[in-house]
């Protein structure tokens, strides 16, 4: 299994299942896209990733120990 | 210029600073009567003032920290503000109160109620009003030396270049990714920086932009994928608490330009969220 940090903001928090730990295990392998569809995130709400605060794809598979940090698009003024 | 400076050694005086130095100050008023008197603008005295060691004494708190040169520096320059609604407001406010001597303001809207929440300078009895011009007259209430010019209309593909062409910086005040993208791709066409802010919510995010940066591109998606151009903030709305944090960081990053000092925050992303009460900073290079 590997373990990720999980960080969600804004408008997702809400999305996710009440409880949801800040430490979540996954199987070894999974990617970012992955990890949302277990969070019950909607992938098309998820428009800025970042691991270990650089920019990744839903497509980025994660390793033990990764920061997960999941945006909403922000666009307001 | 030498007569210039010779009358505003006569209208100065010495006064005590915070940390107990003496300096030569001149007030409000002198710089007022000195501009009438020599037909000139209110920032060519101050300028003036700075170059001789006399402090503008409503610029007096800025210098510790910018210095004289810093402050000349923000006089002589020449700011755009895209879009004046939250944002906007508040940046357009806090440039002039630290003494950026010109500014150019574009907004198409007028006031409506529901920007009463953290429009700066919406009031309750200027609903209706445009935007752009409401702010012009606040910042001549603010700062009469800052020369302010309004348009109102929509910054598109056919005014930009002209709008934009003779700024040394534009700060992006605006509500949707697709004008973002515009003004973007205009500013590095022009060689102008860019420095970027969006809010939802209790969510901000800052970021400046050079010239050949792609970073707002990556952040949004290519102005040819349209897609949305809302974001979280349509379900969120929008907190004057977080408008006033990220305009507050967007003003720093404009100072850090101008003066060139401290370290923009480029090719990097500076995101907020109020609620958790988290700064932080991510790498995009």
């Amino acid at each position: 299994m590997t373990r990720v940090n999980l960080r969600v903001y804004g408008s997702l928090r809400s999305h996710l299942t009440e409880g949801t730990p800040r430490c979540v295990c996954i199987p070894d392998g999974e990617t970012v896209g992955e990890l949302c569809d277990r969070l019950g995130l909607c992938r098309e709400n998820v428009t800025v990733v970042f691991v270990n605060s650089q920019k990744a794809a839903l497509d980025h598979r994660l390793s033990d120990g990764d920061r997960v940090s999941l945006f909403p698009l922000v666009a307001g003024g | 210029m030498s007569d210039l400076r010779d009358k505003i050694a006569e209208h100065a005086y010495e006064t005590t600073a915070p940390n107990g130095e003496e300096i030569l100050v001149v007030d409000l008023a002198a710089t007022e009567r000195i501009a009438c008197s020599f037909e000139t603008q209110r920032r060519r005295v101050e300028v003036a003032a700075l170059q001789a060691g006399i402090v503008p004494l409503r610029y007096e708190r800025n210098l510790g920290t910018l210095g004289n040169q810093g402050q000349i520096a923000l006089l002589e320059a020449r700011v755009a503000v895209v879009g004046a609604g939250g944002l906007g407001g508040t940046v357009s406010e806090l440039l002039a109160r630290i003494g950026v001597g010109e500014m150019v303001l574009i907004d198409p809207d007028r006031y409506e109620e529901s920007n009463l929440n953290r429009q700066l300078h919406s009031l309750e009895d200027n609903l209706g009003r445009d935007k752009a011009q409401s702010s012009r007259d606040r910042i001549g209430e603010v700062n009469g030396a800052v020369s302010v010019t309004s348009h109102v209309c929509r910054l598109d593909q056919e005014n930009a270049h002209g709008l934009l062409s003779s700024v040394d910086l534009a700060v992006d005040c605006l509500d949707n990714v697709a004008d973002r993208l515009l003004v973007a791709e205009v500013c590095a066409s022009l060689g102008v920086p860019m420095v970027h802010g969006a809010v939802a919510g209790t969510m901000g995010q800052v970021m400046t932009v050079f010239a050949g940066d792609g970073e707002l591109g990556q952040l949004y998606g290519s102005q040819d994928k349209g897609g949305g151009s809302h974001g979280a903030e349509i379900h969120l709305g929008n907190l004057a608490t977080t408008v006033a944090a990220v305009a507050s960081l967007q003003c720093q990053e404009a100072v850090k330009i101008i003066t060139k000092t401290g370290e923009p925050i480029r090719h990097r992303l500076l995101l907020l969220d109020l609620a958790l009460g988290s700064l932080e900073t991510v790498d995009l290079s």
